[in-house]
């Protein structure tokens, strides 16, 4: 899609004002309508749909399975969460996709607790979680520029946060017979997890109960990747594509649990290279433009954060009504 | 009639085996300690390739990097009023790619990490396991340049042509932190780009700098040096390229690290990697003035 040059200029000015005037009338940090689901594929450990009414669909499955890692590769080659894209139309080693996948399993992996993924009682025991996702675009605008990335964290976001792992039962047959302690743990070593059949006894990864978040307060959420325009000295959240064309630069910016994160990142969101040479292609960014966007999404995020997890939390009372079979 | 083995070729009797005089590989020879605030020495050299119409070669410490910049040439199909810019990052095959995803390689310098360590995380950062295709690490690196260069070739004085950037690295240091590479590559770029004659708004130099959480700054930081420094685990990175005609406008900017970033850090950040940023590009002003009073 281009924009005809009168189109262009007109678009630029109006998100160039002081106070900027967005097409769709938004304000600087609020984002499009979304439409989403949890945990309405059932044969997954989480999922998610997100949909945006310009015809963007992400859907995000979880599935878990249970790893052996030895201690002494702990925490450095091993990633216990293993992201997978599938955008149709591109290869899985073109660059978007492959940049993506790094994108998130970069930041997911390092503002992961570890913790919460470790077997209980079980030494070298670990879930390892496999995220699959699926963008669907009905237009041809997806481009190696246009990073869906807003819809694609939210959707991952919900995934993760509808996550249930089976109950572990082994863990209870050791309070039983907690009075040979060390022939259980000989037993331990060997022994291999069992999990309880009943999909009821699971557990949420992130617990969402309002008093057991108060309980460990350092529990972290999952990551979620913001991408802002930048046009002149105005910064925009969620850009739809029009104002990704005629924006200077991008800034990719993670925050999780009430930080911002790393990897930020510079990027250019508007590659056209069929469109009028403007001067905004030789425009790079300032202090003022990454400050800016910093407190910009400290801002938005946890409002964000919030509203996703009211998603999550009301998904559970209709769960069944949710399914897609 | 001499009956011998017949199913192997044996040599004459009187040969002898080939000897090596050194069969194991030498030491690498490790980058020596340096002061926080200063930056490793570097070698650069352009006009190396007689075959692309710009080529660059630099070297920091074990890292290798060539740069050869094709372009302007013309390309078919339909009418565009710039040029098309596309660039390609190929470690060669025998290199040992850094691991960017890894949560410790900070820390992982204790040195009995395996052959087969190495080649296992090799692996997993590798897309799909196979070669045949640009690693996740190699398109990481395609795509900070290409964003970083776009604004600082002037596209519109080449309409229907293309600009190919290849960027082979020749050498790594696996231990090596990746944005300390990305740094190095760019600044070999700029180099190419200003060898191959194509029309500049100004040449990018990139910096790197470490801040620790006691606010102890860096600049260009590998993983060997500061590994007593950073014991309570809590730094960030920042790769970051200016223009610094341009009023130091910055076109590339990644983060790494695990401390959380403020607007306070970001100003740091920004002034020390500004600072050798700065020092580069002394060095390649000087090291470009040389070569044209040489000529």
């Amino acid at each position: 899609m281009i924009l005809s040059p009168a189109e262009r200029s007109y678009l630029r000015d109006s998100l160039s004002l002081e106070t900027p005037i967005r097409p769709d009338s938004r304000l600087v940090g609020q984002f499009r309508p979304i439409e989403a689901v949890c945990n309405f594929l059932p044969n997954f450990n989480g999922s998610s749909r997100v949909r945006l009414s310009d015809g963007n669909e992400c859907i995000t499955s979880v599935k878990s399975s249970v790893v052996i890692i030895s201690s002494s590769s702990r925490d450095d080659s091993v990633n216990l969460i293993d992201f997978l894209f599938n955008i149709p139309g591109y290869r899985d080693d073109s660059n978007l996709v492959s940049n993506l996948t790094l994108t998130f399993n970069k930041i997911f992996n390092n503002n992961f607790d570890y913790s919460s993924l470790k077997l209980k009682n079980f030494k070298n025991h670990f879930f390892k979680l496999s995220i699959d996702i699926l963008f669907i675009s009905n237009s041809s605008d997806i481009n190696d520029n246009y990073v869906p990335l807003t819809l694609i964290s939210f959707s991952s976001y919900l995934a993760l946060r509808s996550t249930r792992l089976p109950l572990l039962i082994n863990d209870l047959e050791k309070d039983e017979e907690d009075l040979n302690i060390d022939k259980i743990k000989t037993q331990k070593e060997v022994e291999l997890p069992m999990f309880s059949d009943d999909w009821s006894d699971s557990t949420y990864l992130f617990p969402t109960s309002p008093s057991s978040s108060t309980a460990n307060a350092n529990q972290r959420t999952p990551p979620l990747i913001f991408i802002l325009a930048v046009i002149d000295d105005n910064l925009f959240v969620d850009p739809t594509i029009e104002e990704q064309y005629v924006s200077d630069n991008g800034l990719i910016v993670p925050w999780c649990s009430g930080n911002i994160i790393n990897p930020i990142e510079s990027t250019k969101l508007s590659r056209d290279p069929n469109s009028d040479s403007t001067s905004s292609s030789t425009v790079g960014l300032n202090y003022n433009h990454l400050t800016k966007g910093i407190s910009l999404v400290k801002e938005v995020a946890a409002k964000v954060a919030s509203a996703l997890d009211n998603v999550v939390n009301t998904s559970d009372e209709n769960e069944f009504l949710n399914s897609i079979f | 009639m001499n009956i011998g083995d017949r199913r192997r070729i044996i040599g004459p009797v009187n040969a002898r085996a080939l000897y090596f005089e050194n069969s194991k590989p030498k030491e690498s020879i490790h980058h020596t300690r340096k002061k926080n605030n200063e930056i490793r020495p570097f070698f650069i050299q352009t006009g190396l390739l007689t075959n692309p119409n710009g080529s660059a070669y630099l070297e920091i410490d074990n890292t290798l990097i060539l740069v050869s910049i094709f372009g302007p040439r013309p390309i078919k199909g339909p009418f565009m009023n710039k040029a098309c810019f596309q660039v390609e990052t190929k470690f060669l095959p025998y290199v040992n790619q850094p691991n960017y995803l890894s949560k410790a390689y900070l820390f992982n310098t204790n040195n009995n990490a395996t052959e087969e360590d190495v080649n296992i995380r090799r692996n997993l950062d590798i897309t799909g396991g196979s070669y045949s295709s640009y690693s996740n690490i190699e398109q990481k690196i395609s795509s900070y340049i290409h964003s970083a260069f776009l604004p600082s070739i002037i596209l519109e004085k080449y309409p229907k042509s293309t600009i190919d950037v290849f960027i082979i690295v020749l050498s790594a240091n696996v231990e090596d932190n990746v944005l300390s590479l990305i740094s190095g590559i760019s600044n070999c770029c700029s180099l190419a780009l200003v060898d191959s004659g194509i029309e500049l708004n100004d040449i990018i130099s990139t910096g790197i700098s470490r801040i620790l959480k006691d606010n102890t700054v860096i600049l260009d930081p590998t993983t060997i040096h500061n590994k007593d420094i950073t014991d309570d685990g809590k730094y960030v990175d920042a790769v970051i390229s200016f223009m610094n005609c341009k009023n130091d406008q910055i076109v590339g900017f990644l983060t790494d690290g695990n401390l959380n970033i403020d607007n306070s850090l970001i100003e740091a950040l920004i002034n020390n990697s500004n600072r050798m940023a700065k020092q580069i590009r002394a060095n390649i002003d000087v090291y470009l003035i040389d070569q044209i009073s040489s000529n």
